[in-house]
């Protein structure tokens, strides 16, 4: 095998590589990214609970 | 009610924006692939007067420019850190991604009428094919440059940094096309890879 065979060969299987790590990454970001969309939402809502709780505290306490 | 949507709205909207770092590495893998798919076409045009050749180009090109990438990264990071510039591995990628991609946008630009040429000129083709992709890739040096200005650091470091880019991707696509030659119906300078260009 010569070398340029050999590098041929090389940056075909380094493509090959870098297009499925891409492709498993990508899938991969998307899961998380909808993890950490619905942990913010959630995070969200209890902050808005607690706000809204605060509120009603405050307004009982008035005489 | 409505004041308590709006409220709603933005406390969830807020909480949504709170989470950039995988929105943008997902951002810049879509922008990568919607680059290399758009050098895909290029190559198919570009080698569509053989029909082999052409499907081979399919994977040529999109490989040629992501390797070069890859094997230009190391100096750029390096130069990067010697340089004490502030930023994050992906916004330097996102910079460098986005650059290649309005590169490959004139790229895209000109398959069809390369297409065209292939089909109907032996000796234009090969020459309109060159020049798309020296232009495409000057308007990927300059919207690098211009890219990189933007980042707040020192001008100087910057242009450095740039310099480095431009010269580092500019070795690596030069020797990376000998390695994939043939990708034109026809022998070009790049053929032969640096050797072939400094004994011209």
């Amino acid at each position: 095998m010569t070398s340029l065979v050999l590098a041929k060969t090389l940056a075909a299987a380094s493509f090959s590589a870098l297009v499925s790590a891409g492709g498993v990454l990508y899938r991969r970001l998307g899961a998380r990214a909808r993890t950490e969309e619905a942990e913010a939402l959630l995070e969200a809502a209890f902050a808005r609970l607690e706000r809204t709780e605060s509120k009603g505290r405050d307004q009982e306490s008035i005489p | 009610m409505l004041n308590a949507t709006h409220s709603f709205d933005e406390t969830t909207n807020a909480a949504i924006e709170r989470i950039p770092s995988t929105r943008d590495a997902r951002l810049l893998l879509q922008r990568a692939g919607f680059t290399l798919a758009m050098a895909a076409v290029w190559g198919f045009a570009a080698g569509c007067a053989r029909p082999t050749l052409a499907l081979l180009d399919v994977y040529k090109v999109p490989m040629v420019l992501s390797l070069s990438l890859l094997v230009a990264l190391p100096a750029v990071l390096v130069a990067r850190h010697l340089l004490d510039i502030t930023l994050s591995t992906v916004a330097l990628l996102i910079v460098i991604v986005s650059a290649l991609e309005l590169g490959a946008l004139v790229l895209i630009a000109f398959a069809p009428l390369i297409a065209v040429y292939a089909y109907t000129s032996q000796w234009v083709a090969p020459v309109l094919a060159q020049w798309s992709a020296g232009l495409a890739l000057l308007v990927g040096l300059v919207s690098l440059f211009n890219g990189l200005m933007k980042v707040r650091a020192p001008k100087g470091a910057l242009v450095v940094l740039s310099a480095v880019t431009a010269v580092a991707f500019c070795l690596a696509i030069v020797q990376l096309i000998s390695l994939a030659t043939p990708i034109l119906p026809v022998h070009t300078a790049f053929g032969a890879g640096i050797d072939g260009m400094l004994h011209r």
